[in-house]
């Protein structure tokens, strides 16, 4: 009989290896498919490469589409750490992108060093909010901040459709489509590499990724935010309010989510439309997930998907694999990692057969 | 000879060379489709149901083949376009939905390459970027006509994706027919926010029954969700009606095949004959009087309408296409009574 038994604890080593077990897997699967297909293996592996890590722009390029997934990786960290299940990451993405188009109508000709920062700050303003009104659900009306998240989630993506569709942040000329017009240079993230559109999202990402590091591991927040996960009633007990925390907890999970929002609108594609921000909260979720709750496990697991995301388009143009065959692989490989992500909390133990 | 002479000389060399590499027919042209969502959405799917029969038809004698690079929206896609560019293997780049902003960064990088642009959300580029535009509002009119003749309640629904352009003149259109035959219709509108979203069509629609609707303009194709409410619906793009026979009574048809065609001559004039690309800046769409557009069979519902309604349509449709009943495009944001 076999028995899985929860691990009190999970080394780096084991989780390095589950993750990279998970890979093979993944890839051997994949291969089965392609070789199913009659399309060629190390073709489209090849191209799968090229893409992901093959050249200095392939790079940059897996870097730019993993930067919006490092946010809400972390945000999905932070607030999952604490065991609160916000699923509201891909809404308050929408929240941000949104605060910080409100606040260019404001800025006018403002030079980048000004608006820029104005923007993150307008954007981060927009997800703590959305983030801190469901929390203020949780603790005031004890609401279930699933169902507060998603139904929020739903909330903004349609108030977006609103002032974009025939409302007032319509773009002129156009009687109704659900974009804003192109955006001033000085509303633009600044480059760090030319060419590739490698902004300074990226760096803030980073950035972003060792301040939660660093909250999580050696600040009073971070011992209350994994307590609250591991035994809320004792934290109590303790002294801590505990309604705090968790407005605290939710306002950095979506003033980060927001930054993918900025990262995405304002380092990216240059103008507010919803479709090219669907997903990325969600994607954020399995993101923290596979990263262990870790932030610089969220930081490689982005890359990862980055990369992935960005090998899968080469593999799409470059290779004669059936497009459909694409998502499938991305869809094999992250159910290998999700498998991982579990079972690698858990030994396996083999009993024999109880004797009465 | 001084270095300037021989310069000079090689390169009208060089141009001679070019103009008669210019004269070359060519026998070959590949197609690199760029989809928002894939062969699963009928926009998708009906341009490259049309491709094929287009590839079978060679026109100019050419070997047509194509790639299609699916749910790529934004930045992704514009990669995707320089990456088939690069490749040298395709001499069209179709972008089957508004992604200017991005051919707009890679037109001047590739001034061969022909490249086309869909729809609304669009800006008009010229040069090497042609813009095609799809209006179905003219099918959709007789839809509505039949709804307003088929409603019991006198509530029908419409299940959009997002409120834009080339979506709100097809809704419009349709309302404005069933209303043109019963002004007690009231109207149920709602988008689901997704180009494709198989679950949320069906959430909507069945929010739509609920709220009394007997009869749904589906353009999110939920068929399923009108087969299990036993209501009648009505499709888009393709014709619904041959793979869902017990609710769909007609669809609204599109055509992309003189679409193709035209792109496929503008860039055969300009690889043969060294022709300048000349791309529109403002809207060009085919009427269903030529063909851009049309009215689907009733299938199963054939022996269930009135000889009455298919007569009325019969007529209308042939008004549409002689000119005699001008359909307006109403691209106003359609709003439920």
């Amino acid at each position: 009989m076999i028995e899985l038994v929860p691990r009190s604890s999970t080394g780096w080593r084991a989780q390095l290896a589950a993750y990279a077990l998970a890979l093979v897997l993944g890839f051997t699967t994949s291969a089965l498919l392609i070789a199913a297909s009659g399309a060629s293996i190390i073709e489209g592996f090849g191209a799968l490469y090229e893409g992901a890590f093959g050249s200095q722009e392939a790079i940059l390029q897996s870097l730019v589409a993993a930067t919006p997934l490092i946010f809400t990786g972390l945000a999905t960290v932070i607030a999952f750490r604490a065991e609160i299940w916000s699923i509201g990451q891909e809404g308050q993405v929408f929240a941000g992108a949104m605060c910080g188009y409100w606040a260019t109508l404001y800025l006018g000709d403002a030079p980048g060093l000004v608006s820029i920062p104005v923007i993150i700050l307008a954007a981060m303003i927009g997800g703590a909010l959305m983030g801190g009104f469901c929390g203020w659900l949780k603790t005031r009306f004890q609401v279930n901040e699933i169902i507060s998240t998603v139904m929020l989630n739903y909330v903004i993506v349609y108030l977006l459709s609103y002032l974009l569709a025939g409302g007032p942040w319509t773009e002129e000329g156009s009687t109704s489509y659900h974009q804003t017009p192109v955006f001033t240079d000085n509303f633009h993230l600044p480059l760090l590499v030319d060419d590739v559109k490698l902004h300074i999202g990226f760096a803030l990402a980073l950035v972003a990724a060792a301040i939660c590091w660093v909250i999580l591991k050696k600040t009073p927040l971070g011992f209350e935010i994994r307590a609250l996960g591991f035994n809320p009633t004792a934290l109590r007990f303790k002294g801590v309010n505990v309604t705090r925390t968790v407005l605290i907890i939710m306002c950095i999970s979506g003033a980060l989510s927001a930054l993918a929002g900025v990262s995405e609108i304002f380092g990216v594609n240059h103008r507010l439309r919803g479709d090219v921000m669907t997903g990325i909260g969600f994607t954020g979720i399995i993101v923290g997930m596979i990263g262990g709750l870790n932030p610089i496990g969220a930081v490689i697991a982005a890359l990862l998907f980055g990369a992935l995301a960005n090998g899968s388009l080469y593999m799409s143009v470059l290779s004669d694999i059936p497009p459909s065959l694409v998502p499938a692989m991305q869809g094999i490989l992250l159910l290998f990692f999700l498998t991982a992500s579990v079972l690698v909390r858990y030994s396996i133990k083999f009993k024999g057969p109880a004797h009465v | 000879m001084n270095i300037v002479k021989s310069l000079s000389m090689g390169a009208s060399f060089l141009a001679m060379a070019g103009s008669f590499a210019l004269a070359e027919e060519p026998s070959e042209l590949g197609i690199g489709l760029i989809l928002a969502t894939g062969p699963e959405a009928s926009w998708d799917a009906t341009l490259m149901r049309d491709l094929e029969t287009l590839i079978e038809s060679a026109p100019h004698g050419l070997d047509i083949s194509y790639k299609n690079i699916n749910g790529v929206w934004g930045e992704q896609a514009g990669d995707a376009m320089d990456l088939l560019a690069k490749t040298g293997k395709y001499q069209i780049i179709w972008a089957h939905s508004s992604y200017s902003d991005q051919v707009k960064a890679l037109q001047d990088k590739y001034p061969d390459i022909l490249f086309v642009l869909v729809g609304s959300g669009n800006e008009g580029l010229g040069g090497n970027a042609y813009w095609v535009y799809k209006r179905a509002h003219e099918p959709s009119y007789l839809l509505g006509v039949m709804a307003g003749r088929l409603t019991e309640s006198d509530v029908v629904g419409v299940v959009g994706q997002f409120p834009s352009e080339d979506v709100n003149d097809q809704i419009n259109s349709f309302f404005a027919g069933a209303r043109s035959v019963n002004s007690d219709v009231a109207r149920k509108v709602a988008f689901i926010e997704s180009w494709y979203d198989p679950a949320k069509a069906e959430q909507f629609t069945n929010a739509q029954i609920a709220a009394g609707a007997d009869l749904t303009f589906q353009l999110v194709a939920s068929f399923e969700t009108c087969e299990k409410a036993t209501i009648m619906c009505f499709g888009n793009y393709v014709d619904h009606g041959e793979t869902s026979p017990d609710s769909v009574v007609a669809s609204a048809l599109i055509s992309w095949t003189q679409d193709l065609n035209w792109v496929i001559d503008e860039w055969y004039d300009h690889a043969a004959n060294g022709a300048p690309y000349e791309g529109n800046v403002t809207e060009r769409w085919v009427s269903m009087a030529n063909g851009g557009t049309a009215l689907s069979g009733y299938h199963a519902f054939a022996d269930k309408l009135s000889a009455e309604l298919k007569d009325e349509i019969a007529i209308l449709s042939a008004q549409i296409s002689s000119g005699e009943l001008e359909i307006p495009v109403d691209l106003s944001l359609p709003t439920s009574d």
